[in-house]
């Protein structure tokens, strides 16, 4: 089969409209996922072993199974559950999130781990509140410390987002799968979705190095 | 809606036969994908600067792609090109080639993280090439290979689910044609679940024996009970 770099060149704007749609899925889905994360990390520090374990069993499970099964599980099952009817795209991002949310958790663990115990002590012995010590103390300087792994999860789930064209959300790949199907040119559409999701997670790579090296400047360790 | 535990027990053959399948793929591709790991890993760190560039072109292109993706350019894309493969060779050789970048990259992380110092030390006591790599860099770098291979390993297994949609008749293809007939998405989905649980769990705990078997920071640790500075 010959190569038409016409029919690559027409397909590009329609898969660009699909990239937004995929970075937009990721996005949102990053954004969830460190909320869940976040919960998931008050859950683990809770005194009360039931809650506890209620998130050391969600965090297991949800990294000790397959997203696409998550995606299915959300998709098909949860609305007989529940007795709610999800669109594609919110499940996929509800999948989406709540599989982050478990890995997003151990970063977020981290990040919290490294602050010195200092800073708590000192916070509590000029007598500040709870919420202005975690809130203007520790998780500012959580967040610039867990920057890098956060960018780097957001590109965990821009290559994770094609499992959602599976239900029918019409993101990147499924942009391509309608083009492969009315053209039927796959090579083309295939490489040129290849090449979208390539520029999208090598920018996002190349972000989270820059972002680490400037974090070895500001807070000088590695 | 209540849970039928007859359903499971009927289509039990069925789920089981992808199950065998699923750990027939990542039986097949976790070790070929070592192999070719260390293939790679040797031309990533070789002097060579035009096998080094490609090999580094090759790791930031499997990396930077969704595995989706991969598959449906192997499957779609290469028969074309005449390469038609059944979707189960296209399967295995997609993840073994997914597997073996990522093990590369953790590879070469383990060997770096291996004291200069060591290497320096081995070849001023006249050791040769071959009895550095394996008696004084192997054993060390063990410690900082073994953890991230078994999360590797893990997810690799969880990719294999991926192939269902090139229909691979594998746990989770199994699991879709169950519901297919009978309608209940709840009881399979959970059963399946348990079981890709299950896998990733054993296959953690086997690493984990092996980790406390043979690494060199867990033996230290293990009769210091702490780990030594290795900086």
């Amino acid at each position: 089969m010959d190569f038409d770099i016409g029919h690559l060149l027409k397909s590009i704007p329609l898969m660009l409209k699909g990239a937004l749609i995929t970075f937009e899925i990721s996005l949102i889905g990053a954004l969830l996922g460190i909320i869940v994360g976040f919960i998931l990390v008050l859950m683990r520090m809770t005194p009360l072993k039931p809650i506890k374990y209620l998130a050391e069993i969600y965090i297991s499970v949800f990294r000790g199974t397959p997203l696409l099964l998550q995606i299915f599980f959300i998709y098909y099952a949860l609305p007989g559950l529940l007795g709610i009817d999800l669109p594609p795209f919110i499940a996929g991002v509800l999948a989406l999130s709540l599989n982050s949310g478990a890995f997003v958790t151990e970063v977020l663990r981290g990040g919290i781990g490294v602050i010195p115990r200092g800073q708590f002590e000192g916070a509590k012995a000029l007598g500040l509140k709870r919420r202005v010590i975690w809130g203007r103390i520790i998780l500012p300087q959580v967040f610039i410390m867990i920057l890098p792994p956060l960018t780097n999860e957001l590109t965990m789930l821009v290559k994770a987002s094609p499992l959602l064209s599976v239900i029918t959300v019409v993101e990147l790949t499924r942009t391509a799968q309608q083009i492969m199907i009315l053209t039927y040119r796959p090579v083309e559409v295939m490489l040129a979705a290849a090449i979208l999701y390539f520029v999208i997670c090598f920018t996002l790579t190349r972000l989270t190095y820059q972002l680490k090296g400037r974090l070895v400047l500001i807070s000088g360790r590695q | 809606m209540d849970f039928d535990i007859n359903i499971i027990l009927k289509y039990w053959p069925i789920i089981f036969e992808g199950l065998t399948m699923t750990l027939f793929i990542c039986a097949i591709a976790l070790p070929i994908g070592l192999i070719l790991s260390t293939g790679v890993c040797v031309i990533r760190m070789s002097q060579n600067r035009i096998l080094k560039s490609l090999s580094i072109a090759f790791i930031e292109v499997i990396r930077n792609t969704p595995f989706l993706i991969q598959v449906f350019l192997v499957f779609y894309v290469l028969p074309f090109y005449g390469f038609r493969m059944k979707p189960i060779l296209a399967g295995i050789c997609c993840l073994s080639i997914y597997a073996s970048v990522y093990f590369a990259e953790i590879i070469r992380g383990a060997i770096l993280s291996v004291p200069k110092h060591q290497k320096e030390a081995a070849q001023a006591l006249g050791l040769s090439a071959k009895q550095i790599m394996l008696k004084i860099i192997f054993p060390q770098m063990l410690g900082y290979l073994i953890p991230p291979m078994t999360n590797m390993g893990v997810t690799i297994i969880k990719e294999s689910s991926v192939l269902s949609i090139i229909t691979v008749a594998e746990l989770t293809y199994y699991s879709q044609f169950v519901i297919g007939k009978a309608f209940a998405p709840v009881e399979i989905f959970s059963l399946v679940g348990l079981i890709y649980w299950i896998i990733t769990a054993l296959f953690a705990f086997g690493m984990k024996i092996i980790e406390n078997r043979y690494t060199y920071i867990s033996i230290i640790e293990k009769a210091n009970g702490s780990i030594p500075d290795c900086a």
